[in-house]
């Protein structure tokens, strides 16, 4: 693993920060939809805030996720600036699966801004669009596999659950920063609310997910793509672990007017922020250059030869 | 609307939309000449076999000292589960096969492997 990181030319690199940043943009775009129609008692001036920042983010997306392609097209040519212009490989890398991906993406990111539209027509729209750019990674890398059905709806749920974790970061954080801490209060108690459900399905999808990628959990902990995705899981949800119990704990204390509350609110929201970021990163190098061993059946009739490893990218 | 009403929605969304079945893709390859083989003469092919098909857009052949030497290929880079080309005939030395490839599934994937022609 640590080889192939250290071997990653400068176009996989590239391909890995504008993977991250893919991800990092869709989820505020998204998870901003999701605070809208989930935190009901944001004041109408945040709401505004969240409509902007979302289409913001969904437009910065949209273009990010454009740039995979002359990315992508770059690395099949040996990764050269001739790669990612010839119009062979676009055409080639627009037709396979990342392409599919991207254009249901760039349709769930227009639809997203629609939320610029009065509430009655651009609400639901928006929502629409939230669930088609989480369906839009599904396209992609291990969903694929079989069983394909399940591992859709568990990446679909996975994407979910951090787009609305991400999304309220910005509200609460916000709002600590404000003289409002009865509303932070409620928003941090309608957050934590639902955060209780967000968790225990984001530890049942990765659970779920890791085994079915593996074939068995023990068995892929001896893997390097077992090791990382268990190290990613399981920092994962010790941050939303404790983010959790942290904001359960401060909404008391917000509720209450309690002096301090709002600083350890805004705290826990920086930490957080910058640890989903190294999540996101490495989860971008992850699916960049590792796969499932549960994959690497060799042909065992083939004695003409040895095996060579190769790296890929995909999944999301 | 409700977190539950998503998650059910983002379920029934995903399964109509999910893509059609897919084998796992190629994570490795069998290659001839195998990898670190020492031939004593210059191999006629050079040949790699996938357990499913790929579009192999690129492979270069370099030696010791990193010269580049041009190999015959007849695939026309359509999607193959063995790939062959031809290299013109090499002097003793040390070699290295590099290419990369979309798999059917549409995963990017590359690989090396050697070789050396002995006196």
């Amino acid at each position: 693993m640590l080889s192939a990181v250290a071997s990653a030319d400068l176009v996989t690199w590239l391909s890995i920060c504008v993977k991250a940043l893919v991800y990092a943009t869709a989820l505020i775009a998204m998870g901003s939809i999701l605070s809208i129609l989930t935190l009901r008692h944001l004041p109408a001036p945040e709401v505004q805030a969240l409509r902007r920042l979302s289409v913001f983010c969904a437009i910065g997306a949209a273009l990010l996720s454009l740039m995979r392609l002359p990315l992508r097209a770059s690395f099949l040519m040996g990764s050269t600036w001739q790669g990612a212009t010839d119009p062979m490989m676009l055409t080639m890398v627009s037709e396979s699966p990342l392409g599919s991906s991207i254009a249901l993406r760039l349709v769930g990111l227009a639809l997203i801004c629609a939320i610029l539209l009065p509430a009655r027509l651009g609400r639901p729209l928006a929502a629409f669009g939230v669930l088609a750019v989480a369906a839009s990674f599904v396209f992609r890398g291990h969903a694929l596999e079989e069983p394909r059905f399940l591992l859709a709806a568990l990446i679909s749920l996975h994407i979910l659950g951090l787009a609305f974790w991400v999304g309220a970061f910005a509200p609460l954080y916000r709002l600590s920063g404000a003289n409002t801490a009865s509303i932070v209060g409620q928003i941090s108690h309608d957050f934590g609310r639902i955060a209780v459900w967000v968790v225990g399905a984001l530890t049942l999808a990765g659970g779920v997910t890791l085994w079915l990628l593996t074939g068995n959990v023990l068995d892929a902990l001896f893997t390097s793509y077992g090791q990382f995705f268990a190290i990613k899981l399981g920092v994962f949800l010790g941050i939303i672990g404790f983010a959790a119990w942290n904001k359960l704990r401060l909404t008391p204390a917000l509720l209450r007017k309690e002096p301090g509350a709002r600083a350890h609110l805004r705290r826990s929201i920086r930490m957080e922020s910058v640890l989903v970021a190294l999540i996101l990163m490495t989860t971008a190098i992850l699916t960049t250059i590792s796969a499932p061993e549960a994959t690497n059946q060799i042909d065992s009739a083939a004695a003409s030869g040895q095996t060579t490893e190769t790296n890929r990218g995909g999944f999301l | 609307m409700k977190p539950a009403v998503y998650f059910a929605a983002i379920a029934a969304l995903s399964l109509a939309f999910a893509p059609p079945s897919a084998d796992a893709h190629s994570k490795k390859e069998v290659t001839e000449p195998a990898d670190g083989a020492v031939l004593e003469t210059s191999p006629p092919t050079i040949s790699m076999r996938f357990d499913m098909p790929m579009r192999v857009t690129l492979i270069s052949l370099t030696d010791q000292d990193g010269a580049a030497h041009d190999v015959t290929r007849s695939d026309n880079m359509q999607p193959v589960s063995e790939f062959s080309a031809a290299p013109p005939a090499l002097p003793a030395g040390q070699y290295k096969v590099e290419w990369r490839g979309l798999a059917a599934d549409g995963h990017p994937m590359q690989g090396t492997f050697s070789f050396e022609i002995s006196n």
